[in-house]
């Protein structure tokens, strides 16, 4: 709550990458990553995107470096850890962040919007995870955090395949540490209520949407991408040292219906 | 201002750990243990003094519970955090468990904390600011373990009963978690881990291979009792080294 602000940092020294960083929570945890000292690499489909971010985080005294990356093909991913390991010696927190969804009711779900949710929000957190274990497990040491969310738990309309994907993640998740544990490589999720950002823009643009989201959630405002990002710089700290395998829902309380 | 909290089962382990981290934090801390000599006795020889005060309390005693509460807030005129951090267990097959073990395993792991909370929460809206609360609860809330069917379902309790009161108390902006160790190296697991071959058995059922330390669990408890955790409520923090990933099965075949 009120740490000595003297200490060094509590990521001082180490580095990250962090997927889908042009925006949403990407762009909120790449920020909060440097301000607690790691050097950041930002991986972002959209490249100008990725490059306002790498600007803010200059901006604020950090060092970042933006990676033009497409998740769903794991060359590119390899290649953003290969630039990162290259720039800065090593990989020490991963964020699988970058996610997509296609709103369309299970009866009348394409296989194309279900193959690109997919694609995206689970082939493309493998990819981040496989890519970054290479390297964790040859340093005996690193962090994954994985983008889950509510959804792995819970189902709804027009959420077939972006709950499909979610639940994978947080199974991933789980196997990946199991695995991983014994090279000291953490791997935990975060489990995000419905947010404020660009993902969610459309779906709340309505009052009517909005209000009855708000009824839902006990704390009864939205998620905001700080929220998101304070507990992706705790799970990426040694203050979670012992967390590993987990999800971590952070919802304003909607999971306790 | 300085922030105040009530940490329960202050004189060992997890919680003893949690006093030190809360006061490291910047809190002050009331620190409340049945063991009062050993709770005294290393808050004086930390040098905490100045930032932790000993109180005697029996959990289990809901009257007490409030009498410490009321007294916080008379001496400090809030309570901003409260960790329910107490607990104990017996290894007791189902047959062994009569209904005074059960009774008492319930009154220290779910009663008690479930009226602390109500006690602190009562201040928290009284004075119309936001708090947080952390019950300490366990990997066995999900996952069973023979010998321990009265530990277990208090801890699964406690975990429901943090959703249930989480949602009632969300709306005031005090927040309800639980943070869930697994294997930890404190006074509860000495026994096995002065077992050689017992200790090599349950450090591989850990995917990072080890117990946790005290500080470990604290750290997250810390976290949760502070704002940067501002949108978690109702969520249980499992740090456990990777046990319910697995469910204690690491072994590749």
């Amino acid at each position: 709550m009120m740490n000595d602000t003297s200490a060094a940092p509590p990521l001082a020294g180490r580095t990250a990458l962090v997927t889908g960083a042009g925006s949403g929570f990407g762009r909120a945890i790449s920020q909060r990553l440097a301000r607690d000292g790691a050097r950041v690499g930002l991986a972002e489909l959209n490249v100008a995107a990725a490059e306002q971010t790498r600007a803010l985080i200059v901006a604020d005294g950090g060092e970042a470096l933006a990676l033009p990356t497409d998740v769903t093909d794991y060359a590119a991913v390899e290649a953003a850890v290969q630039a990162v390991t290259d720039q800065w010696g090593r990989l020490d927190v991963m964020v699988n962040n970058a996610g997509i969804t296609v709103r369309e009711s299970f009866l009348d779900l394409t296989i194309d919007g279900y193959d690109k949710v997919m694609a995206v929000n689970l082939t493309g957190v493998f990819h981040g995870v496989r890519a970054a274990s290479l390297q964790m497990k040859a340093q005996g040491a690193g962090v994954i955090i994985n983008m889950s969310s509510i959804r792995a738990d819970v189902g709804g309309f027009i959420h077939t395949s972006y709950c499909a994907s979610k639940g994978g993640v947080r199974m991933l998740t789980k196997a990946a540490a199991v695995e991983l544990g014994p090279y000291g490589v953490r791997v935990c999720a975060i489990g995000p209520g419905v947010s404020e950002t660009p993902l969610t823009e459309s779906l709340l643009a309505s009052k009517q949407a909005l209000e009855d989201q708000l009824a839902r959630i006990p704390m009864g405002r939205l998620g905001q991408p700080e929220d998101i990002a304070e507990v992706a710089a705790f799970l990426a700290s040694d203050d979670a040292a012992y967390v590993t395998g987990a999800t971590l829902i952070v919802d304003g309380g909607e999971m306790t219906h | 201002m300085r922030p105040v909290a009530i940490v329960t089962g202050a004189a060992h382990g997890i919680g003893r750990a949690c006093v030190e981290r809360l006061a490291a934090d910047g809190y002050r801390v009331v620190a409340a243990d049945v063991d009062a000599d050993a709770l005294s006795g290393w808050v004086a020889q930390a040098g905490l003094r100045d930032a932790v005060e000993a109180r005697v309390l029996d959990v289990a005693d809901v009257a007490a519970g409030q009498a410490l509460v009321a007294g916080a807030v008379a001496d400090h005129g809030r309570v901003d955090a409260l960790a329910n951090v107490a607990g104990y267990t017996r290894r007791q097959s189902l047959e062994e468990i009569d209904t005074e073990t059960w009774d008492d395993m319930l009154a220290v792991l779910v009663r008690g904390p479930v009226f602390l909370t109500q006690a602190v929460a009562e201040d928290m809206i009284r004075r119309g600011e936001p708090g947080s609360i952390v019950q300490v609860s366990s990997i066995r809330s999900e996952s069973a373990e023979p010998g321990q069917a009265h530990y277990c379902s208090a801890k699964g309790a406690l975990r429901t009963v943090t959703r249930a009161i989480a949602q009632e108390l969300a709306p005031h902006q005090i927040r309800v978690n639980c943070v869930g160790p697994g294997l930890t190296a404190t006074r509860m697991t000495a026994n096995v881990r002065s077992n050689q071959e017992l200790n090599a058995q349950r450090k591989a059922t850990v995917p990072l291979g080890r117990y946790a330390e005290a500080s470990e669990i604290a750290s997250c408890v810390a976290f949760l009792l502070s704002p940067r955790s501002a949108y978690v409520t109702g969520a249980t923090l499992y740090a456990d080294g990777g046990y319910l990933a697995a469910l204690g099965k690491t072994r590749k075949w």
